[in-house]
């Protein structure tokens, strides 16, 4: 009996002391607990809670990475009246001045000769000043085609987005837009054309961070000018639903979490007070 | 000695094992009322009547739809209207009472006897009507004084979809 009680002794004391080197503690203290969008007009997207305001946190104290996830229920107002949770998306970001949403620089060029390429007349998007995403891209070209129809195709990050086509010897004005967001991943995005004519390796591709210019090598255009237009925002937000999603997994240094709502407002919307409940769960991983 | 060991094992796991914090936030939102009107119609016409005559429809018949309203709104709305007495311009009229109006989801429900008469003041013709009710009938009747002078008499009707 006395054997026993020293072996379990001695098992106690290993996994105490095998749960103080790997075991995680965590604790998370939240800031907020109601998020009110106020009075929306139905058929309305998107609409911002007080997002920038930076009242919805939590602090966090944890010595493992770890992970937000967040689910929510129906939007009811408690006399039949509904909408879905998918209406809702959040997002969780270390700031929460990164939950702005602005438009982009406009980048303008123009050819001359057979050369085209974009000016570095104004200022170019320089490596820490980009964000992590880009959307609504938006691409404009005005040239005079010296050659048959052509259509040139526009990627950014190998993302293709759309194409351009320009008619005839005449000037012609032509646009894509691409409503789709694009992460940068590494700090920079490159802008790349292909198309109907070919385009060397060389030539059709910008660097938006080394090159600092966009340029291509055409002949069939005597000139050719681009207009390059984006909003960007360092978020994208995450679509709720009934079943828990992870929104963001943080290292255990970053103490502090903010976070963004917005939502939509399905057209004719019983007009009602609605609410969610929306459980936010940190979890180590 | 048992008991000290079932107590050590949940405290031993439990500092294993990740933890996780959970809290509820309650979103809410007011979405505020909506509401669109497109009137089918800008006159109504009664033809020729007979002096001292009662509840005269007009043409087409209110019962074909042909007044009608299309309401696009996403709340309980209601239907009122005004008119000005029957005029002349030549210094004969009548007065408005005698135009008598009903609104309903369906032409064919339009009936006299749920009429409502007519006032230089709003009267709710039609209230607390579903949003889902998108086309609103409306119906008119026409009495003619017994000494009333040979004339074409005019009446302007103001009507008013709102939110309730």
């Amino acid at each position: 009996m006395k054997k026993i009680l020293v072996i379990l002794l001695g098992m106690f004391v290993l996994l105490s002391f095998a749960s103080l080197v790997k075991g995680c503690s965590l604790s998370a203290i939240f800031n907020f607990s109601s998020v009110d969008f106020g009075v929306l007009s139905e058929n309305s997207i998107n609409n911002s809670a007080l997002n920038l305001d930076g009242i919805y946190n939590a602090t966090i104290d944890t010595d493992c990475s770890y992970q937000i996830s967040a689910n929510g229920t129906v939007f009811d107002d408690g006399s039949g009246h509904t909408f879905d949770i998918g209406n809702l998306t959040m997002d969780s970001d270390t700031s929460p001045i990164n939950f702005t949403t602005q438009q982009g620089n406009v980048k303008t060029g123009a050819k001359s000769a057979s050369v085209w390429h974009i000016a570095n007349t104004s200022a170019w998007l320089q490596k820490d000043n980009l964000p992590s995403t880009i959307c609504n891209l938006s691409v404009q070209m005005y040239g005079g085609a010296g050659g048959p129809n052509t259509l040139v195709g526009v990627s950014i990050d190998g993302n293709y987005i759309g194409q351009i086509f320009f008619s005839g010897a005449s000037a012609y004005y032509n646009s894509t837009t691409s409503s789709s967001c694009y992460a940068v991943t590494d700090g920079n995005f490159t802008f790349s054309l292909s198309g109907g004519r070919a385009l060397s390796d060389t030539d059709s591709l910008g660097d938006f961070d080394s090159g600092q210019q966009v340029y291509a090598d055409y002949y069939g255009f005597t000139y050719l000018y681009a207009n390059i237009s984006y909003d960007y925002s360092n978020i994208i937000p995450k679509v709720l639903s009934s079943s828990p999603q992870i929104i963001d997994t943080y290292s255990s240094s970053i103490t502090d979490n903010f976070f963004g709502f917005w939502l939509s407002i399905p057209a004719m919307q019983y007009a009602s007070t609605y609410s969610s409940t929306v459980p936010i769960t940190y979890a180590n991983v | 000695m048992n008991k000290k060991l079932l107590l050590a094992i949940p405290i031993i796991l439990s500092l294993i094992g990740g933890l996780a914090y959970a809290d509820d936030v309650n979103v809410t939102s007011q979405v505020s009322k909506s509401m669109s009107a497109i009137f089918q119609y800008i006159a109504v016409d009664f033809g020729t009547l007979s002096k001292d005559t009662v509840s005269n429809a007009p043409t087409p018949d209110n019962t074909v739809g042909e007044y009608n309203v299309t309401v696009d709104t996403n709340y309980e709305y209601k239907f009122t209207a005004n008119a000005t007495d029957f005029d002349d311009g030549l210094g004969h009229n009548f007065d408005v009472a005698n135009l008598q109006m009903d609104a309903e989801p369906v032409a064919g429900d339009l009936s006299y006897v749920g009429a409502y008469t007519m006032d230089h003041s709003d009267t709710i013709i039609a209230n607390n009507l579903d949003p889902s009710v998108t086309t609103l009938y409306l119906g008119y009747w026409l009495s003619i004084p017994a000494t009333q002078y040979a004339s074409s008499y005019y009446s302007t009707n103001s009507c008013t979809v709102a939110n309730v």
